[in-house]
């Protein structure tokens, strides 16, 4: 079967679009990815299909005059458009905008047109801003010329975390900046001080070097050091002492210790080693807020604040409305696809929707009349009418997120095991400061201040304040390539001390897509043997999930004729003449008992059944084995479904885990985790839908799928990007060796210490050795923290091989949960 | 060594000249993406052959 030369699904038109270009037929699956080709060529933009990274969507949408109109109103009235003059600036977010070569195809496409004054598209957010002269073009028109070359764009206004972030980022990166160029500036002269060996430099030119640095490490400590200082006596305030504290005080040490030898006109100045410090971890810092705000654009938050439109019954006839207008009493209507934004009551007679965003449950639920729908279910087949009943915060949805917003504040602040050392370290510099100052007081007065500042430089944290945000930034750099995203860089350490894992269902362990597991043939029946022909041929014309695993079973297609499709329950069809039915066991009306309890779906013919097929959830890739491998570690597994015992079951009978519980709606979860956290376990929660937000939250420290429909909306603190199972084994290995790094970067930071101090004390270490020393700790530690960035060991080994060759000695073997499950 | 007297100074006019164009491109967001300006310049290049005159008539 030929694919359609623009978006590459199958072509299942035959020879009804196709286009002639450079005597090449290229087929199209519709008229409007015809249309769209037909635009770029005309345009002269083809090179856009030899650079492409993705096949583009599929643009079957018909041009929605009516839309764009609202878009443009809506836009107006929320403050997207900035008019400047005569001139017009406005924000769109492009959903399909996917690669480089989409950038330069809108933009080429966009500049060509009339009024259009300036294009900017960018690829990371998905966010095209354009800029076009009042008079002679409006929204509608790019809109619709954006259309015309296939892409939606929706006009939208950065949310205020986006925007805070992308402050904060310009925040770092100046002071990154100014750190970064005084550091280089101090080394250079620092290299003349301590490489005149032959004693060339004069005294004034001495001075005139050391007081240059000082100018240079000036900003750096004013400006670049802001950020620790405001930390650290934000901390102080609250009467406590972390990191920042240390880093702060390590700064100021350093700095005036130089600026007492540039004043005094002798001994070592350290503002070479100041800058550099201030610039690897303002680095750290940076590397770390990129992190997070690229769970930002890869979540879509935009998504969220998008004026989302609705068909709304007004004055006699459907309109288009905004969400946000929506008020309780109205009537909208929803299409089939889309997520319904509010709770209502039906009045379509019939509906078909999938809860599995607010209850995990997988099933697709038929409701009937008057139901009750809630926001965020998927409307499935057919578009409904609903009156609604709760629009925007009072709606189930959001009552979820609260639940989640509630768990997150109850949990317990973390106590880092670097802040304790930090603390303990930082009152034992100053304890032994004073001790010394006191004692040379009486012994040599002379000598006194000096010594005091040797002894403040040896000790200085720097080395200890490297220790971790070099460990943390390596790491999170390395977890990200491996497509897991750290968004709290304190989860690493957390992860370390989980004996328990508890994982969703449905879209965690299970892609939420079917499969066929078993078939079952009719032997008496003649079409018995093409059953999975005759299956695959009716089904293929349906969306409905299930359909979908069923026209996988068979390519060969054939030719049905008269193909109806009932929502919900099934299909007819005419093939070679004779009518078949396919779909759920009552809409076939089977008699055989045993038929009718195992199967899914039942093909049938006018008078008797064919085949029964039984379909389960599709699991994720490997996820047996990561499973397997987890459970040989000592971790105790677990797994709450919001699905139905039977449902479950099929998916957690091969599977090694201590306990699973179904029917579990979001509240039941958060009580099982927190349950379990009573008990003294270290839980690590691993989701994916909004229902289990709440769960996350209450967890120890928690993962969600990058796939999840509001990845921003669940708070995790770690990202599966690739939605690998794997990653989850990978990444706890991972941690510990991050947590080694960092016990051996904090080793050898008091290490150093403990052997300097004494020396310093008695007035043996030279001030030049004292600042080769605390730069030579702190560059090892970098540099020992670079190690964690090397490739090694990241996979899983096949799951063939013994689980004792992954690791030497079993975690907590006491704790081996028996296969099996207890069931509630 | 005296080059020094006048060498730093220099120096440190050229610094303050470069921090202010960083922060200067800070400022006008030119850091904000930086991942399509490195790609468009490859396709820029390719797509310029058949149809320049009527697609760089702008700006």
């Amino acid at each position: 079967m030929s694919v359609c030369f623009h978006c590459h699904e199958p072509v299942l038109t035959g020879q009804q679009f196709v286009l002639q270009q450079n005597e090449q037929t290229l087929p199209f699956c519709c008229a409007g990815c015809k249309a769209v080709a037909e635009t770029i060529f005309a345009a002269g933009l083809d090179s856009y299909y030899q650079h492409r990274a993705q096949p583009a969507s599929r643009s079957d949408a018909a041009p929605l005059e009516a839309l764009w109109r609202a878009l443009s109103r809506s836009a107006e009235d929320a403050g997207i458009v900035q008019h400047h003059g005569g001139n017009t600036e406005a924000d769109f977010f492009v959903e399909q905008l996917q690669c480089p070569a989409c950038a330069w195809l809108i933009e080429r496409h966009l500049r060509q047109l009339p009024g259009v004054s300036n294009v900017q598209v960018q690829l990371s957010d998905r966010k095209l801003t354009l800029h076009w002269r009042s008079g002679e073009t409006d929204m509608v028109s790019l809109l619709s010329a954006l259309h015309q070359i296939g892409y939606q764009a929706v006009p939208f206004s950065a949310d205020a975390m986006e925007t805070a972030l992308a402050e904060e980022q310009r925040y770092l990166l100046k002071r990154l900046a100014v750190a970064g160029f005084g550091m280089m500036q101090s080394m250079m002269y620092a290299f003349g001080l301590y490489f005149d060996s032959f004693s060339e430099l004069t005294l004034v030119q001495e001075n005139w070097l050391r007081w240059s640095s000082m100018l240079v490490t000036l900003p750096v400590v004013l400006y670049s050091g802001q950020v620790f200082f405001r930390r650290a006596w934000s901390a102080m305030k609250l009467r406590s002492v972390t990191m920042d504290t240390s880093v702060s005080i390590a700064i100021l040490l350093a700095f005036f210790a130089s600026l007492y030898a540039t004043l005094v006109q002798q001994g070592q100045i350290y503002f070479d080693s100041v800058g550099m410090f201030v610039f690897l971890l303002l680095l750290g810092r940076f590397l770390e807020l990129r992190a997070r705000q690229r769970v930002i654009t890869l979540s879509g938050t935009q998504h969220r604040l998008l004026p989302r439109l609705i068909e709304r019954w007004q004055d006699d006839s459907w309109q288009i409305s905004a969400v946000s207008a929506l008020q309780s009493g109205d009537r909208i209507r929803i299409k089939a696809g889309e997520v319904c934004p509010v709770d209502g009551e039906l009045l379509s007679s019939k509906a078909t929707v999938i809860e599995s965003q607010i209850t995990g449950e997988s099933d697709r639920i038929g409701t009937q009349v008057n139901a009750r729908i809630f926001a965020g279910s998927l409307i499935a087949d057919s578009a409904i009418e609903l009156r609604v009943e709760n629009a925007g915060t009072d709606t189930y949805l959001s009552q979820l997120s609260r639940l989640s917003e509630q768990a997150l504040q109850h949990k317990p602040g973390i106590q880092l095991w670097a802040d304790k050392v930090a603390r303990f370290f930082i009152a034992g510099i100053l304890l032994i400061a004073v001790i010394v100052f006191t004692t040379w007081l009486f012994v040599e007065p002379s000598r006194a201040l000096d010594i005091t500042i040797a002894v403040l430089v040896v000790t200085c944290p720097c080395a200890l304040s490297l220790a971790l945000p070099t460990a943390w930034a390596s790491a999170i750099r390395f977890l990200l390539q491996k497509g897991v995203l750290i968004r709290r860089a304190e989860a690493i350490e957390q992860l370390l001390g989980v004996t328990d894992i508890v994982f969703d269902k449905t879209g965690t362990l299970t892609t939420g897509e079917q499969r066929v597991a078993a078939m079952v043939r009719n032997p008496r029946h003649p079409d018995a043997y093409r059953a999975e022909q005759l299956a695959a041929s009716i089904e293929h014309y349906s969306t409905h999930p299930l359909a979908k695993a069923l026209s996988g079973v068979n390519e060969e297609r054939l030719t049905v004729d008269n193909v109806q499709e009932f929502a919900g329950h099934g299909m007819l069809g005419e093939i070679d003449g004779r009518r078949y039915r396919i779909g759920s066991a009552e809409f076939i009306n089977v008699a055989d008992d045993g038929i009718r309890r195992q199967a899914t779906v039942v093909l049938a013919d006018e008078k008797d059944w064919i085949a029964s097929f039984t379909l389960t959830e599709k699991l994720r890739e490997q996820t047996e084995a990561t499973l397997l491998w987890l459970h040989n570690q000592g971790y105790r597994l677990h797994l709450l479904s919001g699905d139905n015992e039977q449902r479950v079951w099929h998916v957690v009978q091969n599977l090694p885990l201590a306990q699973y519980r179904y029917r579990c709606l979001p509240e039941r979860k958060m009580q099982y985790v927190q349950t379990l956290r009573k008990e003294k376990r270290r839980v690590l929660m691993i989701g994916d839908g909004v229902n289990d937000a709440a769960v996350l939250a209450a967890s120890d420290v928690s993962m969600a799928m990058g796939s999840a429909a509001d990845v921003s909306r669940l708070n995790a603190d770690i990202i599966l990007l690739h939605d690998q199972l794997p990653a989850i084994a990978a990444t706890l290995r991972y941690a510990g060796r991050t947590q080694a790094i960092i016990r051996q970067n904090l080793s050898w930071a008091l290490l150093y210490n403990v052997i300097a101090i004494p020396f310093a004390c008695i007035g043996w270490i030279s001030p030049w050795l004292a600042a080769l020393g605390m730069t030579a700790s702190s560059l090892w530690v970098t540099l020992n923290s670079c190690r964690l960035a090397q490739q090694r060991q990241w996979q899983l080994q096949e799951p063939s091989s013994p689980p004792a060759d992954l690791s030497s000695t079993p975690r907590q073997p006491e704790l081996k949960p028996e296969f099996g499950a207890s069931r509630t | 060594m005296s080059a020094i007297f006048l060498l730093i100074p220099l120096g440190l006019l050229m610094l303050a000249v470069a921090i202010w164009a960083f922060i200067w491109a800070v400022q006008k967001r030119q850091f904000q993406d930086l991942d399509s300006a490195g790609h468009s310049i490859l396709m820029e290049q390719k797509a310029a052959k058949p149809h320049q005159s009527d697609s760089d008539d702008h700006d």
